[in-house]
């Protein structure tokens, strides 16, 4: 029986049915590719896209995801790996801040190595994001993130800041692909019309 | 008269399993209920692949056998259903899965 169904499998795979939308990787896509346009242009491009990310992000999931795919209340276990993953992103956010703020107030921070917390901080949020939330793309990402952060502080602009643009455009192309599939996939449904006896051409 | 077979002492637990679990669509339906708190309809209906018409019909079974409660409301004006098994159906269902553990593993 357990050779048969392995229940932590069918719990990820209802968990992971959330990723086909291609949403996180849309908003990745955006929060790099602003990053790298910053570097070349104005920070008005970063602030914009990441707006974009983030509106994206929640309008999708709201009026896309959710009438497609229903909802889900998963168990407390997934739900303290979650949280684990919010109070690490939290906690990197933080330490960026208050590192920029630092930067920006004159503090002098020459002899602190900065350049290597950032190499192992920055993608080592996206591999414990990967992992704790069996995302299995962010793998991938995780590399890209790592290999435009190493040239962003040892190598510098403009290639750091082309690495990012090209980092940001392999989610955007993964997640609009993912979006359209989905769409194609899930047809919007809510049970007053299914209760009619339309059933959306499933079996 | 029926004729005594040895096998059949074997296979015994078999007969003894809960039949309202025991149909491929309510199995689907309890495992994954199972793994989760609770689902709205419609994910259910992506997770079995059931139609809207099958899965009312075995979660109305399931309901009356006291596995599963259900719970309705509004998004919007969109309507939605909220399924969770209750505890009779968790425990129903690891009994369920530790009977056919035991008997598969016994055909071994």
């Amino acid at each position: 029986m357990s050779e048969m169904i392995d229940l932590r499998d069918v719990e990820r795979r209802a968990w992971t049915l959330y990723f086909q939308d291609g949403l996180w990787d849309i908003f990745f896509g955006l929060l790099f590719l602003g990053g790298g346009l910053r570097a070349l242009t104005d920070n008005l491009w970063f602030y914009l896209l990441v707006a974009a990310g983030i509106l994206v992000f929640i309008l999708g999931k709201r009026w896309i995801t959710l009438p497609r795919l229903g909802q889900i209340h998963f168990s407390p276990g997934r739900k303290a790996r979650t949280k684990v993953v919010r109070i690490v992103a939290l906690g990197a956010m933080i330490v960026t801040a208050v590192i920029f703020i630092l930067i920006v107030t004159g503090s002098d921070l020459s002899g602190l190595p900065l350049s290597w917390l950032f190499v192992i901080m920055v993608p080592g949020v996206f591999l414990l994001m990967a992992y704790m939330m069996d995302f299995t793309r962010l793998y991938g990402y995780a590399v890209l993130v790592a290999v435009f952060t190493v040239l962003g502080e040892f190598v510098g602009d403009p290639a750091a800041a082309w690495a990012q643009i090209i980092a940001g455009l392999v989610p955007l192309t993964v997640g609009s692909f993912l979006l359209i599939r989905f769409l194609r996939t899930y047809p919007a449904v809510d049970e007053s019309t299914l209760a009619e006896g339309v059933d959306n051409g499933r079996s | 008269m029926a004729v005594h077979n040895p096998g059949d002492e074997q296979l015994h637990p078999l007969v003894d399993l809960d039949r309202t679990i025991h149909s491929p669509a309510r199995l689907m339906i309890m495992t994954n209920l199972y793994v989760v708190e609770r689902a709205e309809f419609i994910a259910l209906m992506n997770l079995t692949g059931l139609s809207w018409g099958n899965l009312s019909t075995h979660l109305s079974k399931l309901e009356e056998a006291g596995y599963v409660e259900m719970e309705k409301g509004f998004r919007g004006k969109k309507p939605y259903t909220l399924v969770q098994l209750t505890d009779d159906g968790r425990a129903a269902f690891k009994a369920y899965k530790d009977q056919m553990q035991g008997v598969l593993g016994e055909l071994d």
